[in-house]
């Protein structure tokens, strides 16, 4: 089997076992590419409809491509999307000027918590990857959160073969990740076979190209002339450089990815 | 057509502090299979707390499992040669953290058992061993780590692999190979070392 094939059918039996288990079950959309491909996956697991709410934590700092982007594939897809704004955190001045991880928290975290309370999800899909950071690369693929999201990363539940944990108190919630093992060579290379739709951002013009998408004052792009999917996969083939690199509260703190992800980040 | 390449999974196991993620952590290293990123952050990470260069760090991304320098849970890195890609598969050491240890082998096609060579065979080189065995885990390779702080000594190597070998004999598992390593130096992990001779 090509690996491809292999990780696009555990992806699926993923978003399937979820939708099993959970009455209330959500896909958290963030426009990047790796969200992208797992609504992509969604599709093909549930033969062409998506029977769950997409949500997107919309900061009001997104780059404007990113929401065009959004707007339009929703429509396309005829997607059932919740989007949200913490608009109290916004309304008192919340910006990156009051501290980058003060900021995440309040503008995507709390948000984050906020829709889980109002719509009750039992289960969210999140398209994190391993290979893209330390404290995603030892995750679950089914990683329970408290009432407060909170993340008890010291004590994680055994998880072999493909049994999942799915029973939890009332309350809390599970994170699901389906593409945890995908790398990103994995996700372009997939884009490129499937032929999806990726917002314009990645791709180079004048130089630069942005390889990993945030908020406009917090992500940098990368110098790069990869103006198609082709040449992005050459890239990242023979490229030294971090995913990461160009997300500033990566490095606001040793741990910030940590950190922010044990109080419910994604 | 796509281009066919294999994938194997191996999963690093053994005793607490026996150099599990250090063997990880240099191969890597040794092979530059790690963003310029990820090493910056480690030297960083070391010089304020004042070690040298700790290539486990490069796997125990938890605070906690750098402050307190062991493996708390399993993680998995994605590694190539030529040949084929591969999946390597760190695990605790630590008896109370067995569920993590075992999450990451049953992923596993493979194993790579590490054992101190100073400290031969300890209560999780057995437990590990016999874990890898209920899960049906047949290629499996011994490290026998540290050899530097034996003076690379075949004899102190060929009594550690008897007695290792006498009790996974016990238990049905008949490691591919016996291999003297230092994890910390770079012998025998990603070049052939001129220090061992005994493979």
């Amino acid at each position: 089997m090509d690996r491809l094939d292999m990780l696009e059918a555990q992806s699926i039996y993923i978003l399937r076992e979820a939708y099993k288990s959970f009455g209330k079950l959500g896909m958290l959309w963030s426009i990047g590419k790796d969200s992208t491909v797992m609504l992509w996956l969604a599709k093909k697991a549930f033969f062409g409809h998506c029977p769950f709410p997409f949500i997107h934590i919309d900061t009001t700092y997104k780059i404007p491509e990113m929401i065009r982007f959004r707007d339009k594939i929703a429509k396309e897809y005829n997607l059932d999307l919740i989007v949200y704004t913490n608009w109290d955190a916004i309304n008192n001045g919340m910006g990156p000027e009051k501290g980058r991880l003060v900021c995440c928290k309040a503008l995507k975290t709390d948000a984050l918590q906020h829709v889980i309370d109002k719509y009750k999800f039992e289960g969210l899909i999140v398209g994190v990857r391993r290979d893209e950071e330390g404290s995603r690369s030892k995750e679950r693929i089914f990683s329970e959160r408290n009432k407060e999201s909170e993340w008890n990363y010291t004590n994680q539940p055994p998880e072999l073969w493909d049994q999942f944990k799915t029973d939890f108190p009332k309350g809390n919630h599970i994170r699901v990740h389906p593409i945890l093992n995908w790398t990103e060579l994995d996700i372009w290379e997939y884009i490129k076979r499937e032929n999806i739709p990726v917002v314009d951002l990645y791709f180079a013009k004048n130089g630069k190209r942005y390889r990993s998408l945030g908020c406009a004052q917090c992500t940098g792009q990368i110098d790069s002339n990869a103006s198609t999917v082709d040449e992005i996969i050459e890239e990242l083939k023979h490229t030294n450089i971090n995913e990461r690199a160009g997300r500033a509260q990566d490095k606001e703190d040793a741990y910030a990815m940590q950190k922010l992800r044990k109080d419910g980040y994604m | 057509m796509l281009k066919f390449r294999e994938t194997l999974k191996i999963v690093v196991v053994g005793h607490v502090d026996h150099g599990k993620s250090t063997v990880i952590g240099r191969l890597l290293y040794d092979t530059k299979s790690l963003p310029e990123g990820a090493i910056e952050k480690v030297k960083r990470i070391s010089k304020e707390t004042g070690k040298p260069f700790e290539y486990a760090y490069l796997l125990d991304a938890f605070e906690e499992e750098q402050k307190q320098g062991i493996t708390i849970d399993t993680t998995q890195i994605q590694f190539h040669t030529k040949k084929r890609d591969y999946v390597i598969i760190d695990a605790p050491g630590h008896v109370e953290f067995l569920k993590n240890m075992i999450s990451g082998a049953a992923n596993a096609e493979a194993a790579l058992l590490v054992i101190d060579a100073n400290e031969g065979v300890r209560e999780q080189s057995k437990r590990h061993g016999y874990i890898l065995s209920l899960l049906g885990i047949k290629k499996v390779y011994v490290l026998v780590n540290k050899m530097d702080l034996i003076d690379y000594s075949e004899e102190k190597f060929l009594d550690v692999k008897s007695d290792m070998d006498t009790f996974l004999k016990s238990i049905n598992v008949f490691p591919q190979k016996y291999i003297p390593v230092s994890a910390f130096y770079g012998e025998n992990i990603a070049l052939r070392s001129k220090k061992n001779a005994v493979v």
